[in-house]
């Protein structure tokens, strides 16, 4: 491991060691550190740090700002490790940066061919760290190994074709010696999957197929040649439970996405949680939220892992606030439905059956005339991350309220690599881009973060936001929880009640997760906020 | 006719350009006469409203509204200003917690703030913690001129703005 050792005379330097696969899965005994994309296996967003608490957090101040060499909007969550801090310059520059200061160690530069026109926006989510290597997935469908202490490039596969669509967007996943990715491309008619890769060689070790092929079960979800290029996307880390041994994976929507009549069926496994063996790659279950989709709900969320007391006995669950605006418990051991209710509003289902399984009011579905349905395209909520917190016992998440989009449908032939969506969506409110300006009126719908009792899914406290957010949440056990959102805001709530406690302005989109960490003793917290990372620290720290 | 085999895409830009077409350039068989819908303008729209570079700031600038509305939407603008109001022209009447009251269009909102520009042009920020009570305006300051202008003085507006539109 990297040893950061404060001499008497101020320097801090760094002893050579490996983030083990040990540290990863005990990753919650370093709590100074970010090792993972979602800072855990079991993907919490909460820190056992407790130096920032709710009655100091009002002092924070900054404490140093990077600034991106990009104009692209970053959604990364960097690593903290041992004093440096890994992320990605969009799209696909990787730096290592002195968490002390903000000054730049190296920097990795990846440029793009040309060509390369990903379906949803040239963003990268992050790298993975393992032994003394970074793993960056790249627009260019490329698996690329890194040099932890110089950013040189140690090997570099490709994973698919970026001319049929595919990208890599998400941050990967280090589990054991492999390292776990997927591809992006759902409205551009690929077919998704995910696949690991030896850590040491690059060499592919097994792939998951997010479709099934003609032969496997689940293939008769889908009609005729619908699969071929039925989308299917991995775009978000999945979680892992070592104990089972299992790693999770939300996939992405079925394609063409709004016409869902040219691929009759349940569509496996898009819009689904699928359950893998780590070490092969085999479903051990899989469970779908939005059968036959067609209002591009893809599942594509934060698998959340925590222990649950379920009618007086102990359960390994798992919590999912889906963008079809439902909250669902699973059983991660088996995939059994718990329980789900809506934490929006949404029309699209008359409600939940006892599987799970939507109840759908069908003249809601996309059309030619245009369908107003709730929620919009965005969906309730989305791939920024949710967050649970052991000292409350409660699961947190950004949440879109009373957000409406009209669906249209209409004919898609496939061509490689083009536009494969079969209909369009709209909305008053924008996708992703952040608006300086926002003067829309409160029936656009509104931003909101949101705090459910896991085991009834009721509401306990809600913070309500003027803008919507695509900013994921932190919890902490100063009983904190900080989030930004797409005013420009950066905050503190009071995990319990949902009280603002702190709020500065840093005038751009927050569109990742805030993380925290500390060096030579002293918390710190960072986000991105439009084309720069914001840390702040309590006064007197560096 | 007979069918076509468009694209999704394909009937989509074509229901775009149709659309265009329905822009008030369209109607320029209209017997408005610019000139003299350039001095009604300037009598009676010109205080709120720029167009070509001349004019106030309160209300949207028109110089090239006449390429991105049909003539049915000018007219009715006209008649029913209230009818159709951007969210960027809404107004805000807000009270403080010492009971004065501050009116003005919402140039912008967020959790916390609102900024607004009020009668007179200046730039006003408040602070919602600060207000009593906020009323967002949707309607229009701008008075209706059915009956204060003719139908043909209307169409002299509307030919105006349009030839302004073919300018840009």
């Amino acid at each position: 491991m990297w040893l950061r050792v404060a001499l008497v005379l101020g320097i801090g330097f760094t002893v050579k060691a490996q983030v083990s696969y040990e540290r990863l899965r005990e990753s919650a005994r370093e709590p100074q550190n970010w090792l993972t994309y979602n800072g855990s296996y079991a993907s919490t967003h909460y820190s056992t740090l407790n130096q920032l608490r709710t009655d100091n957090v009002a002092r924070l101040e900054l404490k140093w700002v990077w600034q991106a060499n990009s104009l692209e909007k970053i959604e990364a969550t960097p690593l903290v490790v041992d004093g440096v801090m890994y992320l990605t310059d969009p799209p696909n520059d990787v730096v290592a940066v002195d968490a002390r200061t903000g000054r730049v160690y190296w920097r990795y530069r990846h440029p793009l061919p040309d060509g390369v026109a990903p379906c949803c926006g040239r963003v990268s989510r992050g790298v993975a760290i393992l032994g003394n290597t970074l793993y960056l997935g790249t627009l260019d469908a490329r698996l690329v190994a890194l040099d932890v202490s110089s950013g040189r490039k140690r090997w570099d596969v490709k994973v698919a074709d970026y001319e049929q669509g595919y990208s890599l967007t998400l941050a990967p996943l280090a589990i054991k010696n492999n390292i776990i990715i997927g591809p992006a491309g759902g409205e551009l008619g690929i077919r998704g999957f995910i696949a690991a890769y030896d850590a040491e060689t690059g060499k592919e070790a097994w792939r998951f197929k997010t479709i099934p092929e003609p032969g496997e079960p689940g293939h008769e979800t889908w009609n005729g040649d619908a699969w071929v290029h039925g989308g299917a996307s991995v775009w978000l880390t999945g979680s892992y439970d070592p104990e089972l041994n299992l790693t999770y994976w939300g996939i992405g929507n079925p394609g063409p996405d709004w016409n869902p009549a040219l691929r009759l069926g349940d569509n496996l496994y898009s819009d689904s949680v699928v359950a893998l063996d780590a070490g092969t790659g085999k479903l051990k279950w899989h469970f779908q939220f939005s059968p036959h989709d067609g209002f591009d709900f893809d599942a594509v969320q934060i698998p959340v892992l925590a222990d649950l007391n379920w009618k007086g006995k102990p359960r390994k669950a798992m919590f999912w606030g889906n963008r079809n605006g439902f909250f669902y418990v699973l059983d991660r051991s088996t995939g059994e439905f718990l329980f789900g209710q809506p934490f929006v509003k949404q029309t699209w289902a008359a409600g939940l059956d006892e599987h799970g399984r939507p109840i759908r009011l069908n003249d809601r579905m996309p059309s030619a005339e245009g369908s107003l349905t709730y929620p919009g395209v965005q969906g309730g909520t989305n791939w920024y991350a949710p967050s649970f917190s052991p000292v409350t016992g409660l699961f947190y998440l950004t949440a879109w309220e009373d957000y409406p989009g009209v669906y249209y449908s209409w004919e898609q032939p496939y061509e490689p690599g083009k536009w494969f969506a079969g209909g369009s969506v709209r909305a008053q409110l924008p996708s992703i881009t952040r608006q300086e300006i926002r003067t829309l009126g409160p029936e656009s719908g509104y931003g909101a973060i949101r705090a459910l009792d896991p085991a009834t899914g009721k509401r306990v406290w809600e913070y309500r936001m003027n803008d919507v957010s695509d900013s994921g949440l932190l919890t902490t056990s100063g009983g904190l929880l900080f989030s930004g959102n797409r005013e420009g805001h950066f905050f503190s709530l009071d995990a319990k009640n949902g009280k603002l406690l702190w709020d500065r302005y840093l005038g751009g989109q927050v569109a990742s997760s805030p993380v925290t960490w500390s060096v030579d003793g002293q918390q710190y917290v960072s986000i991105a906020s439009g084309h720069a990372v914001f840390t702040f620290g309590l006064p007197g720290s560096q | 006719m007979p069918a076509f085999s468009f694209s999704g895409l394909q009937i989509w830009e074509l229901v775009t350009h149709v659309r265009a077409l329905g822009i008030a350039h369209g109607a320029s068989h209209l017997k408005g006469d610019p000139q003299a819908g350039a001095a009604i303008f300037r009598a009676n729209c010109s205080r709120c409203h720029a167009a070509a570079g001349d004019g106030g700031l309160s209300g949207p600038d028109l110089t090239t509204i006449g390429s991105r509305r049909s003539y049915a939407e000018l007219r009715e603008s006209l008649t029913d200003p209230d009818a159709d109001v951007a969210s960027a022209y809404w107004s805000v009447v807000a009270t403080t917690s010492t009971g004065r009251t501050v009116r003005g269009i919402r140039l912008n909102e967020d959790t916390f703030s609102l900024q607004i520009r009020d009668e007179n042009g200046r730039l006003l920020s408040l602070l919602k913690r600060n207000l009593k009570d906020v009323e967002l305006i949707r309607r229009s300051p701008m008075p209706s001129f059915a009956g204060k202008l003719s139908d043909a003085q209307m169409d002299d507006v509307i030919a105006w703005l349009i030839s302004l539109g073919r300018r840009q």
